[in-house]
């Protein structure tokens, strides 16, 4: 059984990691004590789409650094100056820089729905990645979908 | 008693990627579409799955056959390997090497005794890393000596479980956490070691007023 990995997402309490696997997608939900694993099959996948999407938790952290920058700035600017410019250059310029490359960046999202579960694979950095896959899936459940045996023909009356 | 069986999960529609409301999509399409609710553009393929379908027999067809439990008017081809019930071509559920019924392969599925319907298992390689950190934060020389053996212990399953599951990563981290366990072990081991040595000789040595 062959591997790919597409992509993960990391929190604190939990990892999601997404892989390509022979005959499916795979989602693997890694909690501290137990994994979850939910698969997409290609014979049973009903759509595959990509679009681009505002990277939110990279643009909310750094919406979130830079307020706290520029309040910590505001606050000492004139009792601290010197604090005020390290608070600033620390906090404000790394946070702003980042809302900026969110902003700029967009990731592509690729999902792969099926019947009782949807992937969904987000991609920052590795777009062409993702690109790759959703065009390499596509292939993938068009040739499950035809390889299954034809129906039975109706009984005659 | 009776125990009613779990009900079969809602069959999920094509839904927009962002706000997750039904795509209409014609069948086997596939090109760019736009979602009729939050106007968000996007790259498709929609597939049409053929559903199997099952020939079964009629009863009046078969009469020799007894009828399947579910399903009267159905001739019963198999009976259930788990609790003995009659079952139609359209009730029975080959998996892992048995033939089941329907009520049967649910049970098992909930209970998680067929390993290809498990969808839950246990994180090794989470359970060696809360025992390191657990002997690194906590008392990591009273209980190094307990904790560090089960982290390599957890450790080496989790090795094995994802050179079962095909998976590559994060095998140098838990080699890591297994070999840090063991440190601590090892560690902890040598201060309670001395702690005791030490313990032992001043209760054995000579007291201060006994003979020169």
């Amino acid at each position: 059984m062959s591997r790919t990995h597409l992509g993960r997402s990391e929190s604190i309490f939990k990892q999601v990691r997404a892989d390509l696997l022979d005959d499916c997608v795979e989602v693997v939900q890694l909690s501290t004590l137990e994994i979850h694993r939910k698969r997409v099959f290609f014979d049973e996948t009903r759509m595959v789409t990509l679009h681009r999407a505002i990277p939110h938790d990279l643009l909310w952290t750094g919406v979130v650094f830079a307020a706290i920058g520029g309040l910590i700035g505001l606050a000492l600017v004139s009792e601290a100056p010197v604090v005020a410019l390290i608070a600033g250059l620390v906090f404000f310029l790394p946070g702003a820089v980042m809302a900026g490359i969110a902003l700029a960046l967009r990731s592509s999202v690729l999902t792969v729905q099926g019947p009782r579960f949807q992937a969904r694979v987000v991609a920052v950095l590795k777009q062409h990645r993702v690109e790759q896959a959703y065009h390499h899936i596509r292939h993938q459940v068009a040739a499950a979908q035809s390889a299954l045996p034809p129906e039975p023909a109706a009984p005659a009356s | 008693m009776s125990s009613a069986s779990p009900a079969a999960p809602a069959l999920q529609e094509p839904q927009c990627p962002r706000c997750r409301i039904p795509a209409f999509l014609p069948a086997s399409w596939s090109g760019r579409a736009r979602c009729g609710g939050c106007q968000l553009e996007y790259e498709a393929t929609s597939f049409t799955p053929r559903v199997l379908a099952v020939t079964t027999r009629r009863i009046e067809e078969m009469v020799d056959a007894p009828p399947c439990a579910l399903h009267a008017g159905n001739a019963a081809t198999v009976t259930c390997q788990r609790c003995g019930t009659f079952a139609c071509d359209l009730c029975r559920v080959d998996q892992e090497g048995m033939t089941l019924c329907v009520s049967c392969f649910d049970r098992l599925t909930a209970e998680g005794a067929l390993a290809t319907t498990r969808a839950k298992e246990r994180n090794w390689g989470g359970i060696a890393s809360l025992c390191v950190i657990g002997s690194v934060v906590g008392c990591g020389i009273y209980l190094g000596w307990l904790l560090g053996p089960i982290a390599a212990w957890a450790a080496w399953r989790g090795l094995k479980q994802r050179a079962a599951n095909g998976e590559t990563w994060g095998r140098a981290g838990l080699v890591t956490t297994g070999v840090i366990g063991l440190l601590f072990a090892g560690l902890s081991l040598t201060v309670l070691g001395i702690i005791l040595f030490g313990i032992g000789s001043a209760a054995l040595g000579p007291s201060p007023g006994g003979a020169p």
